[in-house]
């Protein structure tokens, strides 16, 4: 929706209402990876589980525009009900979650560039999170329109926990996404190394100390959640060895108590 | 539907950006993109309401449909509202109604069967013509 100002001047109407949301939302944590296949979903699913377990007022936001799979490892398939205030998202756990594919189901998602910035506004300007104290956002792969939009419309109150893997392939992808938030003046929360198998670690720690960012810890591989956890009770997800680790990042990075 | 949601931030804007920076708007027009799917006479309704007893009461205002154009990228042709959407079932519709961006995830370029759409007009709701005076 956009303001014609005397003719000359557009201002888009999305913007104010999508400050006036986010102004309701404590702290807005993107997770974020640069690459794809490192576990990022699940730590931001699980990350919002686990807030909204102990007592926080929680959000999960799925801006995966071509593979959103938040909702799918939380289950969530009903849409968001249309109140009087916006589209109230559906509860797992207390937890509010949105995501382009509860709209979508199965259908493909061809979105060019700008359709994807388009879309992000529209579902940002819509969605009624009411108060929050976390707003989690589960960030696409990479850096590019998602990430590039979410950042621009979520100008405050913010910041990004980077998910990284063992793998070297991972880090260098990892060391280039800290660059682009840095550059972006986004917080870095922290670095998290997941998928570690047995004592065979990585080097997050190392970038992190390179960065000067906080290292959050491991998280080791496992085997419950690592076959998506389609199946996997929201409620048991949080009791796994997974969320177990991540809890302890998360108190490392003072999100959890 | 969630017209309510549209019509009060179209108030709340012009209230916050003009009212209260000491401009008195005398008129303005909405523009629902016809992707949108917004039933016109619940926005004006809605509008007329929500503005009794603000300082936009008295504002005059018109609320038209601008008509849709998508283009498919692979074929250059481009293409109606009803010539996209005329198989689709309701609920598909009533996702486009959330989303505009969302037509290619469920209708496919009549003349080539492509879902590389791009929305050229009619995505989403303007407010354009404001006229202000200084109060």
């Amino acid at each position: 929706m956009q303001f014609r100002k005397h003719k000359e001047e557009i201002t888009d109407y999305r913007d104010y209402l999508i400050r006036k949301r986010l102004s309701k939302i404590s702290f807005i944590v993107f997770v974020g990876s640069g690459k794809g296949g490192v576990g990022k979903s699940l730590v931001a699913a699980t990350t919002g589980l686990l807030l909204s377990t102990f007592g926080f007022k929680a959000g999960l936001l799925d801006l995966d525009m071509h593979g959103p799979s938040s909702s799918m490892i939380l289950n969530v398939n009903e849409l968001p009900l249309e109140e009087k205030e916006g589209l109230s998202p559906p509860l797992v756990n207390n937890l509010k979650v949105i995501s382009i594919g509860l709209f979508v189901k199965e259908a493909p998602l061809p979105l060019s560039g700008e359709a994807k910035r388009e879309a992000l506004k529209e579902l940002l300007a819509i969605t009624d999170f009411g108060h929050l104290d976390y707003l989690i956002v589960d960030l696409p792969p990479g850096t590019g329109d998602e990430s590039l939009a979410a950042i621009n419309l979520i100008t405050n109150n913010r910041g990004v926990i980077l998910v990284s893997t063992p793998s070297l392939l991972s880090l260098q992808v990892v060391r280039r996404a800290a660059i682009f938030f840095k550059d972006m003046k986004v917080e870095i929360i922290g670095l998290i190394e997941n998928m570690v198998v047995g004592e065979r670690f990585g080097e997050t720690y190392k970038l992190a100390e390179e960065l000067g960012v906080p290292f959050l810890g491991y998280i080791p591989y496992d085997k419950r959640v690592a076959y998506i956890s389609e199946k996997l009770d929201p409620a048991e997800l949080v009791k796994t060895e997974f969320a177990g680790a991540l809890r302890k990042a998360l108190s490392k990075a003072k999100i959890l108590g | 539907m969630h017209e309510f949601t549209i019509a009060q931030g179209i108030v709340d804007f012009l209230r916050e950006t003009y009212s209260a920076k000491g401009y008195r708007i005398t008129s303005f027009k909405i523009a629902l993109g016809e992707l949108s799917m917004f039933d016109k006479n619940i926005i004006i309704d809605l509008v007329r309401e929500l503005i009794k007893g603000t300082e936009l009461e008295g504002a005059k205002f018109t609320v038209s449909i601008e008509e849709a154009a998508v283009k498919c990228e692979s074929c250059n042709q481009i293409h109606t509202f009803k010539e996209l959407t005329k198989s689709l079932s309701n609920d598909e519709k009533e996702m486009i109604h959330f989303i505009p961006e969302l037509i290619p995830s469920f209708a496919r370029c009549p003349t080539c069967g492509s879902r590389d759409l791009k929305i050229l007009t009619g995505r989403g709701v303007m407010v354009t013509d404001i006229a202000v005076q200084k109060a």
